[in-house]
């Protein structure tokens, strides 16, 4: 019964994937424009996306210790109605910058002959977290506000660690001299990320 | 009499793709599908010679022997689609390949330690059993395949695509329809004998109009050619990378 069960779930999802590239269109992605597009993003991600003060800011706890100490309990809630707005979007901006960078690598990397396919899976891999990190991130912002208990700062920071670990792993392979001059940052800071 | 519609509507249709192909030069293009097309031609033929010339009782053993040339040139087409499919897509088909041989390798695992074990996976009793195995490896070829074209976002061009297409709705009627059949016994497989070949003439009518004439794969105006590219691509990806993980930790941390 189990294999019965198994392989009409096989076919079935055989069958969806074929209707799904049925309705894929025929235009091949990735063309010049499409990398233009993509290394912009890149760029606004590099050194316009939500720079450290603003981030500081968002996040910071010592807003809302003096609207607590100073101010009535409707500014309070407006406060923390609108600081959440604003930390929801930093998430879903940050998710965004991720989705698009993953694209512009992908568009990249699909074409180039000497591609290593460990290399791709683990990139895959550090993607596939990050953005779940970010899925995770909004929800209990959503669920708990901008200034989260300590529950939740603890598993972000669970995650995002976990990251860090498998990057470290990956990052070996890079030529810390190149590595340096691209973001002309010194090598230990670009290990360290 | 509906069963002999469709076995010479099938012998028209393979003959019509095989015609066009030599008509619109494509078998250079597309050797393998050909190829495939050619053998399961031959064997429909020699299949209805026998059953109409000798009986049905040796058609059953011809069927069976031509089934596995068929289903081994039918491996041809999942590579001519990561061939052509993939052309100028050099990254994707290097990791389409690697994919391909991590699936067989799993398989030919799976299969070393059934012959161990023999207690999760199914014994290989009838020919029917072997069938379906054979054809849930080609289903999961083709499933790596689709992953790796939707994974990298690869247009397809109407040739190839109508390939795919044609194939994997065969193979999975196929695996489902035999899945059924295993299980439930004579009269079901009764029941698949006749859905078989309705569902290979969809197929060959996909084929028909998908190759019709020669349609290229779309290639994008920008191909990466430089080793740097890719080593700088890889680089800028994971410096981003790090950014927005120290940006999360930051937002994390109190």
């Amino acid at each position: 019964m189990i294999q019965l069960v198994l392989s009409i779930l096989f076919g079935a999802g055989l069958l969806f994937s074929l209707y799904v590239l049925a309705r894929k269109g025929a235009k091949a992605e990735g063309g010049a424009q499409a990398l233009i597009d993509a290394r912009q993003a890149l760029s606004a991600l590099k050194n316009d996306l939500l720079p450290q003060e603003v981030v500081a800011r968002i996040f910071a706890r010592d807003d809302l210790d003096y609207v607590l100490s100073a101010a009535p309990d409707d500014v309070v809630r407006l406060f923390m109605q609108q600081r959440k707005r604003i930390a929801l979007s930093w998430v879903d901006r940050v998710r965004s910058q991720l989705i698009r960078l993953k694209r512009f690598h992908l568009g990249r990397s699909r074409s180039y002959a000497h591609l290593r396919p460990k290399e791709e899976i683990a990139l895959t891999m550090d993607f596939a977290t990050l953005l779940f990190a970010c899925r995770v991130l909004r929800i209990l912002v959503f669920l708990r506000g901008p200034y989260a208990a300590p529950q939740m700062i603890g598993a972000t920071v669970g995650i995002v660690e976990k990251i860090c670990g498998v990057s470290e792993k990956s990052l070996a392979f890079l030529d810390a001299t190149n590595a340096a001059s691209f973001d002309g940052r010194s090598a230990g800071s670009v290990a360290g990320v | 009499m509906a069963i002999l519609l469709v076995w010479w509507a099938c012998l028209l249709l393979e003959s019509l793709v095989l015609l066009r192909a030599f008509m619109a030069r494509m078998v250079g293009k597309y050797p393998f599908f050909y190829l495939y097309v050619a053998s399961v031609f031959v064997t429909d033929i020699a299949r209805y010679a026998v059953y109409y010339h000798v009986g049905p009782p040796s058609y059953i053993y011809w069927y069976w022997a031509t089934e596995f040339i068929c289903l081994i040139t039918g491996y041809g087409i999942i590579l001519d689609i990561l061939e052509r499919g993939f052309g100028p897509y050099e990254g994707a088909k290097k990791f389409g390949r690697t994919l391909g041989l991590v699936l067989f390798g799993l398989v030919l695992l799976f299969a070393v330690s059934h012959s161990f074990t023999g207690s999760f996976w199914p014994t290989i009793e009838t020919a029917a059993d072997l069938e379906k195995l054979l054809r849930m490896v080609q289903g999961l070829f083709l499933l790596g395949l689709l992953g790796v074209i939707f994974y990298y976002g690869i247009a397809l061009g109407r040739n190839v695509k109508g390939m795919l297409l044609g194939y994997g709705l065969y193979i999975a009627t196929v695996i489902m329809g035999l899945a059924i059949a295993l299980y439930f016994g004579p009269s079901a497989y009764d029941a698949f004998s006749l859905v078989q070949p309705f569902s290979y003439l969809t197929s060959l009518l996909i084929w028909t109009v998908a190759l019709w004439s020669y349609h290229p794969n779309p290639v994008p105006d920008r191909m990466i050619e430089l080793e740097s590219d890719y080593e700088t691509a890889v680089l800028k990806t994971r410096i981003a990378l790090g950014a927005m993980r120290s940006y999360l930790a930051r937002a994390a941390r109190p």
